[in-house]
């Protein structure tokens, strides 16, 4: 028989068709695409989310309509490829027996299935060209693969769409996967795969139902092995990435996403083993096309969803993001003991995760959530309220022995965030001072020791976190770094101190070394609001803010003698309440692993800036940073920023700084007896 | 029979399983871009600070650019020559996405910019320089340092010498960094001063360095903690704390040594309207020094007071002050080099064109720059306000009494700027004489969108030069000073006014221009050395103000040709190695030190190494 020309090329890859499936060939290089695609993942690097638990915190902001766009897109690819490879295979299965080696025609409601999807991917295609999202080049190159299938199925030789069907399988892989690293890459990819000849295998099923004759059992064959592949991924990637909480599996989008992924090809598969003979095979089947479906589309969505955090732990505090219709939540719970728990409540509006640490060209993130902000723990509602130099919002909320969550209602949106506080009763001292003036100073410091553990892949039980909080005691090193501090102001003359404490363990016991060590330096303590003196606080930040408020007002009218702070009240809303402190420190602000810590704590948790108590949490918590030194050295906090003129134009600064506006750098050697060896 | 159909249908697999192999494989080639700095062996270079702590920058040479770069010119025997610019790590870095990324379907990322909102290092970028050189444009070493992070990279010296160090300070950090270029590409640290050893002062922002190597240095900013401060000399002054008032000089030694500290702050008041200081000082001061240059034949020194550089937006519904911007000029006695004294300190006139309204766009609202002639019969000096928009003038600066006039208004060039513009707000920076005293170049940002009311549609940006000739050459007879709106828009009608000689827009978005720039003062000889010429042909700019502030630029270095006549074009030769586009884009994924992201690009200088320099 002759061959026209038009058909030389098809005839050619259709013989290699014949030969890859008649031999082995075809499975093992589907085989090959995987680990390959896989390998190309792995080289270029996935997004991982999942697998990092800081990052799992963080608000993905999913716009709706990309992830439905990413949906469509990645279901109608699979559904191509698989009547791509598996129409086209049977085509050739069935083929005549002539000497042309005419192949069986796809039936007409195959193609014109091959035609939708394939049309529905390329209007996907175009979408995300159109949205900014994919380039040009990349799209036209897939809108052509992708309608090169349907075109080949049309032919004389529909088993010429196989290689088209394999290269547009390997970029399915690629699409699906890029949202993996490590074993959860290889598992989406051999998803994907072996998902798209599944789904294959089920529109055959639809398309000619009895058309198929003899290869009707060869379809099932293939349905049922691809739907084992495709189950086993589907689970295993449950396993890999699914919610630490069973709460989170039917309360969160991506608990039921991750869900579908493993549970529906499942359910596919073994319809597939039940339907074998049965009546009403068809309806079956096209149930099952629907399945998979279904399958795919929550894989492609399962990527743009926000990770669940991890379990509540009693005694561990607890951060997770929370998300409302209109805005994305931050929430730290602790002690997570029964009885009186600090929720702090951070909040950036829902797709700002763009404004994020480190984005000179975003305004400053909201320090405190916009609107009406309650939490509850199925009793009545606690407001969430500002406090003093803290950011973001609090409230002390009474939890029950037993109560498995607790509501957050944002401007009448309610959300739920389980918690597990046991029965074992908190520490009282811990809990006072968790649920007490200096509670955002401690939960700082939680979250520096969450950020750490989670950054070096470490579970937050491992190490106890909520130990205790700073204000409980003075530390040797905070008692050094205040005589020390004393000592030197003395020596460099000034006319005394006003001295502004609280009455935490902390505070009096500073209070009381200050005074000690001021009547051997023959230094007065006068009450506050002598001019010329220096303003030294050693209280937390609730009473440091309008202490430094009354001094800069002064300073307005009369030169202050300037300001001294405690090395604990390193916080941003702290010393941006006075235009100028000097504060003795063991670590210095502007290096790399504190601006590390600083930011890595700002992009979990919106607005919320670095201090002292994180740091130092984060470090003991094995987080990146160089050992403390032994003496303090002063460090001078003040803005530095030329300001423009517009208040539109003036950007403010990140979050993540230590200073978002300003500069905390060194101004004296170390002080103290090690410092003065130097 | 059978065994040929046996013989062919082996063929058949064969192909079959290489072809699905091949397409397999072409997958993973397909998003890889390859890594061009695959063989960058980073080497450090270490400075044992005054705390006690090692400070360093580690060099990243890309061996195979530099390779190619030497083998061309040495068939030629040419040299090469380098643009060294001082650049601070951006953080935002949302490149780093991989081209993968751009497939359809694929996720855009917030996650990652998490990832990059992680510091990275500020870097000095060792960019080719050399016309002809198959490596021009081209990153051929960056010099990261640490261990700060964040220093908001800001200015060097005005331009570079045989055998000088370059001095470059961080605006955060309020660190001054000498490096060692005698061997370039390579770098190394020859010092550092930290803040504790600069007590009287903060916020570095420009130097001067002198013959015998050392460094003039301004701080702009007040004394590291408030109250008195006794200066080397015993001077005392009090001032409001770290990063207020009032500033000083610092005169560095080549490890970055303190030599002394001398106050920009007079003993007596300065006027209290005009120099506003937040929390107020007993003495008031404008003494913000931010530019500064020298002429030690006259054992003279000008410097430029800016603003006092703290955020004092203590209540977010007031806009600051307009009179946080200073209108003042300093002249010093530096007699003795270790003790500047300030002889002068001059208010600049309002000008015509001032709104009784709208003080902050008055012309002598914020001197940034200034800049000295430099011939041996000249004694004259120029200054530019950033928000005010005008160049001013004095034929003296050894008088005690300095005269400054407004001579341009830089509303006359920028009106020629591609889209047109005007002075008031320009955001003009850099200012520099030519060596020959002819020229007197000008970087300008433009105005954003909204400066002047909300139906200001905002200017674009670029660099002009002025024709100072005639003013210069005039003495202390000069008969320049503008005194009119007309003056203001079309230029001085006095005889010896400057003119526009050329300009060169860069950046067509508002604000979009640069605010830096160099003169390259070195030039290829005969002999195929380097010699320093008093007419340079090209001169480079950066689009980066800093970014805190909301003047971000586009991040682009670009270079700019100056012909004999004066007229400016852009070097379309100096090319981005990443995008082929014209200018480097500092907006790039990869660096030789890491793919660290965006970067922002304050200064630079044309340096060539010390054997290749005559």
């Amino acid at each position: 028989m002759k061959i026209s020309s038009s058909n030389r090329l098809t005839a050619v890859v259709g013989t290699s068709v014949v030969a890859a499936a008649t031999t082995g060939v075809l499975p093992a290089g589907l085989l090959t695409l995987a680990a390959l695609t896989t390998v190309t993942l792995a080289r270029v690097g996935g997004l991982d989310r999942a697998a990092d638990p800081v990052l799992a915190l963080v608000d993905p902001s999913p716009v709706g309509t990309e992830a439905a766009v990413r949906a469509m897109l990645l279901v109608a690819t699979a559904g191509t490829v698989g009547v791509g490879l598996v129409a086209g295979a049977l085509s050739w299965f069935g083929r005549t027996g002539e000497a042309d080696g005419a192949q069986r025609p796809v039936a007409r409601g195959v193609l014109v299935l091959a035609w939708v999807v394939g049309l529905v991917a390329s209007a996907g295609c175009a979408l995300e060209t159109l949205t900014g999202g994919a380039s040009r080049p990349l799209a036209v190159a897939q809108v052509a693969v992708t309608l090169l299938v349907p075109l080949l199925l049309g032919t004389a030789r529909p088993g010429t769409a196989v290689p088209a069907g394999l290269l547009l399988a390997g970029v399915l892989g690629v699409e699906l996967g890029t949202a993996r690293t490590g074993l959860p890459l290889v598992v989406d990819v051999v998803f994907s795969i072996a998902g798209a000849v599944l789904f294959g295998a089920c529109v055959l099923g639809v398309g000619v139902g009895t058309e198929l004759g003899g290869e009707a059992g060869r379809v099932r064959q293939v349905a049922v092995l691809a739907g084992l592949v495709t189950t086993v991924a589907g689970v295993a990637q449950l396993a890999l990435t699914g919610p630490p909480a069973g709460y989170d599996m039917l309360h969160t989008g991506y608990g039921l996403a991750a869900l579908a992924q493993a549970a529906v090809p499942l359910l596919v598969t073994a319809t597939w083993l039940v339907t074998a003979g049965r009546e009403r095979a068809g309806e079956l089947s096209r149930l099952c096309a629907g399945g998979v479906a279904v399958a795919f589309a929550a894989a492609a969505v399962l990527a743009t969803l926000p990770h669940p955090a991890g379990a509540p732990v009693p005694g561990q505090p607890l951060a997770r993001p929370v998300e409302l219709p209109f805005q994305h939540l931050a929430v730290l719970v602790a002690p997570m003991r029964p009885g009186p728990n600090l929720v702090h409540v951070a909040a950036t509006p829902a797709g700002a995760a763009g404004q994020l640490a480190g984005h000179h060209h975003g305004a400053p993130q909201p320090s405190t959530p916009p609107g009406t902000i309650t939490v509850s723990a199925g009793g009545a509602a606690v407001p969430v309220t500002a406090r003093p130099g803290a950011p973001g919002a609090w409230a002390v909320l009474d939890i029950p022995a037993g109560v498995d969550r607790i509501t957050v209602t944002a401007d009448g949106a309610p959300a739920t965030v389980p918690v597990d506080v046991g029965d074992t009763p908190a520490d009282p001292a811990l809990q006072q001072a968790l649920t007490g003036p200096d509670g955002p100073e401690c939960a700082s410091g939680l979250l520096g020791g969450l950020v750490a553990v989670s950054s070096v892949g470490r579970p937050p039980a491992e190490t106890n976190l909520a130990a205790q909080c700073p204000s409980q005691a003075l530390t040797t090193a905070d008692a050094d770094a205040l005589r020390d501090t004393v000592t030197f102001l003395a020596g460099r003359g000034i006319t005394g101190l006003n001295l502004v404490s609280d009455g935490s363990p902390r505070g009096v016991a500073a209070a009381d070394l200050v005074r000690a060590q001021a009547a051997s330096s023959n230094l007065p303590i006068r009450p506050v609001g002598a001019p010329t003196d220096t303003l030294l606080v050693v209280s937390g930040w609730s009473a440091a803010v309008p202490a430094l408020t009354d001094a800069v007002a002064r300073s307005a009218d009369e030169p202050a003698g300037g300001i001294v702070l405690a090395p604990w009240l390193l916080a941003s809303g702290v010393i941006s309440a006075a235009p100028s402190e000097v504060l003795p420190l063991t670590f210095n602000p502007g290096e790399s692993p504190a601006r590390q810590y600083g930011a890595t704590v700002a992009a979990v948790f919106p607005g919320e800036g670095p201090s002292t108590a994180g740091y130092l949490a984060w470090l003991r918590a094995g987080g990146a940073g160089a050992p403390l030194e032994p003496r303090a050295t002063f460090y001078g906090a003040a803005p530095v920023d030329v300001p423009m003129g517009m208040d539109d134009m003036h950007m403010g600064g990140n979050p993540g700084e230590w200073y978002p506006t300003g500069t905390v750098v060194p101004i004296s050697p170390p002080v103290g007896p090690a410092g003065a060896k130097q | 029979m059978t065994g040929l159909l046996a013989r062919v249908k082996r063929r058949k697999t064969v192909i079959a399983g290489l072809a699905v192999v091949a397409v397999a494989g072409g997958l993973t080639v397909l998003p890889h871009g390859g890594n061009a700095y695959a063989d960058v062996v980073p080497t450090r270079s270490n400075f044992h600070a005054s705390d006690g702590k090692d400070y360093w920058v580690e060099n990243h040479l890309v061996s195979g650019l530099i390779s190619s770069q030497h083998t061309t010119l040495s068939k030629s025997g040419h040299r090469p020559e380098y643009l060294i610019v001082w650049a601070g790590d951006s953080n935002i870095a949302d490149t780093i996405v991989p081209d993968i990324k751009h497939l359809p379907g694929s996720l855009a990322d917030p996650i990652q910019k998490v990832k990059n909102a992680l510091p990275g290092p500020d870097f000095l970028a060792v960019i080719d320089a050399t016309e002809g050189s198959p490596t021009y444009g081209k990153v051929l070493n960056t010099g990261t340092v640490g261990p700060l992070v964040e220093n908001e990279p800001h200015h060097m010296q005005y331009v570079w010498h045989k055998g000088e160090k370059i001095y470059a300070g961080g605006l955060f950090s309020a660190a001054t960094y000498v490096f060692d270029v005698s061997k370039l590409p390579a770098l190394s640290l020859s010092g550092i001063s930290l803040p504790s050893q600069t007590l009287c002062g903060s916020v570095p922002d420009a130097y001067w360095v002198l013959k015998d190597g050392t460094a003039y240095g301004t701080y702009m900013g007040g004394p590291v903690a408030p109250g008195p401060c006794r200066y080397t000399h015993g001077e005392i002054r009090s001032g409001n704390g770290f990063a207020g008032t009032p500033g000083e000089v610092v005169r560095f030694g080549e490890k970055g040594q303190n030599l002394s500290e001398s106050p920009a702050a007079v003993a007596t008041p300065e006027d209290p309207k005009l120099c506003l200081n937040t929390p107020s000082l007993q003495v008031p001061s404008c003494a913000n020094p931010h530019g500064i240059q020298v002429r030690e034949d006259l054992n003279a020194m000008v410097t430029s007071d800016y603003a006092e550089p703290r955020n004092i937006i203590l209540d977010p519904l007031k806009n600051p002050s307009p009179y946080l911007r200073r209108p003042t000029i300093r002249t010093w006695d530096i007699s003795d080099r270790n003790h500047p004294k300030v002889k002068s300190v001059s208010y600049l006139p309002v000008g015509p064109r001032a709104d009784p309204k709208d003080p902050l766009h008055w012309e002598d609202r914020a001197v940034m720059e200034t800049t000295v002639t430099n011939r041996p019969g000249h004694k004259g000096a120029f200054a530019e306000t950033m928000q005010g928009g005008a160049i001013f003038y004095t034929s003296d600066i050894t008088d005690p009494h300095p005269v400054w006039k407004e001579v341009f208004d830089d509303w006359a060039a920028d009106k020629k700027f591609e889209g047109g513009g005007s002075g008031p707000g320009d955001n003009a920076g850099w200012v520099q004489t030519s060596p020959d005293d002819k020229t007197l170049y000008h970087a300008i940002v433009g105005r954003q969108k909204g400066t002047l009311g909300p139906n200001d549609p905002g200017t674009t940006g670029g660099v002009f030069a002025l024709d100072i000739s005639k003013l210069v050459d005039a003495g202390d007879d000069y008969d320049c000073d503008i005194k009119t709106r007309d003056d203001a828009i079309n230029g001085g009608s006095g005889s010896d006014c400057p003119d526009v000689r050329g300009q060169d827009t860069i950046g067509n978005t508002p604000a979009g221009g640069p605010h830096w720039g160099a003169l390259d003062n070195l030039v290829r000889g005969d002999d195929g050395y380097y010699h320093e010429t008093d007419e340079p042909q090209r001169l480079a700019t950066a689009n980066y103000f800093v970014a805190r502030t909301g003047l971000d630029g586009d991040h682009r270095v670009c270079m700019t040709d100056i012909d004999h006549d004066g007229s400016l074009s852009l070097d379309t030769d100096f090319k981005d190695e990443v995008t082929g586009q014209t200018c480097i884009n500092f907006n790039r994924k990869d660096w030789p030190h890491g793919a660290f992201g965006y970067a922002k690009p304050h200064s630079m200088l044309f340096v060539v190494a010390d054997e290749d320099l005559k």
